[in-house]
């Protein structure tokens, strides 16, 4: 604690002594949410403070560091969020084994230096690495998954040398490195985008190791869940563009066989904005790697999709999105997430106020409207949060 | 996203080359002259947008401006407020290709042109408004009617009527132009539906000459119906610049 605090202040000084720009915001957040029986609720206080330069020519430096605190309900056991006939294999003593503890934190998200030319760009160091067309989810992404309640909130930072080189307007080349312990542990990637008419296309291919928590047995050395992990190859393509005035995107990766069985995601999506401002999206995902059948999800189904280690529970999934302006600081909208294997679906109203000029306030209510053991069912609960952002 | 737009609109439309003016211009001539002028080769600036709300909040941004081939690349960065700080917007091919660039998650994004309907930040300005005198030309007849003076210039009154069978959102538009120095001053947008309701007025002032071009260097639109306005305010504007044409690209995005 001391010690995030010494690099708070560190930073605030550096930036006030030289040419460096600070500024982030704080991000205070209640959750609440209903389930088994109960209602648990988690606080948090969020704080990232940003730092950037370009006092150097062609050179950026940036970083952010975060403080997280948390308060409320401090561990939630995963298996209270699985059916009960799943969680009822699991015996009673492993039980505070599937615990998930939310602590305090403090950390730099990113530590980066950019140095970029008029048509390349080389970035080293602790990064943010955002790849894909998709809204809900990113097949073609290896570095992260997105919690499809919550899309666009920001991902972890992740080590890596990127390189991007656009040698043509709408033509560009990525390749990228991400370090792991030793060579076969670093994820290499490479990507290019080409734009053609009202269309962008790109074609990724990916090279990355993937571990995976058996949550079913526990090792008796260490006390705790056997990870595996697996050198894995993706293939990948992605477009997005437009037809009249039908926004239109597709995202599909094929994991190749090796250490691994083979499978493939694809997303496919399209919006549209009415003449009203009403706003329209809708998305179709499919991960082959997930059951086909609801009856089929195991103990390691639920937790790995919970925990981010599998993009999806089922292996069809609808998403859709509305949303409308309804005054000139007022945002409403309702996200719609579907099982198309089972007939599971959430309901999400949101609520988007822009309260002052620099402070932001998201209300969000999840409804999970399924029977127990279904993708959506209704063992998650019903549950909501909501986030003021106040920026400086 | 749409009041971006807009503002490269504006602020490159109400932008005119200083010229004679003559009497006996028809209405069409008028706007031909705007049409043939209204975009310079190259422009590069600074504007601040206010909007002021129904509760008379207000809402205040400061964007840079970079714009080539009279228009047809664009490229808007935020500079205020905080919370909008560092994201950027590029426009080809006259605004019908659009990206946008968020720096907290280093993601680009293409947009599809409909994302121009929706009223981001609670801007009055629709993208229609500002679309000059091309779209002028295009969609309404235009007749040219007695002079008069606006913030005591003398000035042009044309009226446009929607051509019948066009999509333009407005059915009539009066419009002022300041005869010495071919300025749009005011321009009235009467409703969709209704020839005579008056939905929006837009009044430019403080018209200055930057490098031989005369610039409005203040624009207020009024919605009428809604009790709300939006000002744009150029703070600095050059057109005597060479920008390169990888700025208009993702990676000049990002500098």
């Amino acid at each position: 604690m001391s010690r995030a605090v010494l690099v708070v202040v560190l930073l605030v000084a550096t930036g006030t002594a030289i040419d460096v720009d600070l500024f982030g915001y704080y991000e205070p957040q209640y959750s609440g949410t209903y389930a088994a029986e109960s209602y648990r609720q988690l606080m948090s206080n969020r704080l990232r403070v940003d730092l950037g330069s370009t006092v150097v020519s062609n050179v950026e430096v940036g970083a952010d560091f975060i403080g997280l605190l948390h308060h409320g309900t401090l561990t939630w056991n995963l298996l209270d969020f699985v059916p009960a006939a799943v969680a009822e294999s699991v015996p009673e003593m492993l039980r505070p084994l599937y615990a998930l503890p939310f602590g305090d934190r403090f950390y730099l998200g990113d530590a980066y230096a950019r140095f970029a030319l008029r048509r390349v760009a080389l970035t080293v160091g602790k990064q943010q690495l955002s790849f894909g067309t998709g809204y809900f989810a990113n097949p073609t992404d290896v570095f992260n998954t997105k919690d499809a309640l919550d899309p666009t909130y920001e991902q972890p930072g992740h080590n890596a040398v990127r390189l991007d080189v656009q040698p043509w307007n709408r033509v560009s080349f990525t390749g990228l490195l991400a370090p792991g312990s030793d060579w076969e542990t670093t994820t290499r990637m490479v990507r290019a985008k080409a734009g053609f008419g009202r269309f962008d296309f790109s074609v990724t291919g990916a090279e990355y190791r993937r571990t995976m928590t058996d949550f079913t047995t526990v090792d008796t050395l260490t006390g705790w869940f056997p990870q595996s992990t697996a050198r894995r190859q993706m293939v990948g393509g992605e477009f997005v563009g437009q037809v009249w005035e039908l926004g239109l995107w597709a995202e599909g990766a094929c994991f190749l066989p090796g250490e691994g069985d083979g499978y493939y995601e694809v997303i496919a999506g399209l919006d549209h904005t009415l003449d009203c401002g009403l706003y329209l999206l809708a998305e179709y995902h499919r991960n082959s790697a997930a059951p086909a059948d609801w009856r089929d999800y195991g103990l390691n189904d639920w937790l790995r999709s919970m925990l981010g280690e599998t993009r999806t529970l089922a292996r069809d999934q609808a998403y859709a999105l509305v949303r409308y302006q309804l005054t000139d600081l007022l945002g409403v909208g309702v996200m719609g997430i579907a099982s198309a294997n089972d007939g599971s679906f959430a309901v999400v109203p949101m609520v988007d106020w822009n309260v002052f000029e620099n402070v932001d306030l998201t209300l969000m209510v999840n409804a999970f409207i399924g029977e127990e053991g279904k993708a959506y069912g209704s063992t998650f609960g019903n549950g909501g949060f909501v986030r003021c952002r106040v920026w400086f | 996203m749409k009041h971006l737009a807009i503002l490269t609109a504006l602020v490159l439309a109400v932008a005119l080359p200083v010229r004679a003016a003559g009497d006996d211009m028809t209405a069409d001539q008028i706007l031909d002259h705007i049409s043939e002028t209204m975009e310079p080769e190259q422009a590069h600036g600074k504007v601040r947008m206010t909007i002021q709300t129904t509760t008379g909040e207000e809402r205040s941004f400061l964007y840079e401006t970079f714009s080539k081939g009279s228009g047809e690349k664009a490229l808007m960065k935020y500079l205020e407020p905080s919370r909008v700080k560092g994201q950027a917007i590029l426009m080809l091919n006259d605004a019908n290709d659009i990206w946008t660039w968020f720096p907290r998650t280093k993601r680009v994004r293409k947009l599809a042109t409909h994302a121009k309907k929706q009223k981001l930040e609670g801007s009055d300005f629709s993208y229609e408004d500002m679309g000059g005198g091309d779209e002028f030309r295009e969609e309404f007849d235009a007749t040219r009617q007695g002079d008069e003076r606006k913030d005591g210039r003398l000035c042009y009154r044309l009226e446009l009527v929607r051509h019948e069978g066009s999509d333009a959102g407005y059915s009539r538009i009066l419009l002022w132009v300041d005869k010495e120095q071919l300025v749009p001053l005011a321009i009235h947008y009467y409703h969709d539906l209704d020839p005579d309701l008056w939905e929006k007025e837009m009044v430019c002032s403080d018209v200055r000459v930057v490098d031989g071009i005369a610039t409005p260097f203040k624009c207020v639109m009024h919605n009428r119906l809604e009790g709300t306005s939006t000002s744009m305010e150029t703070v600095e504007m050059s057109y005597d610049v060479d920008l390169p044409d990888d700025l208009f690209t993702e990676l000049g995005m990002q500098r």
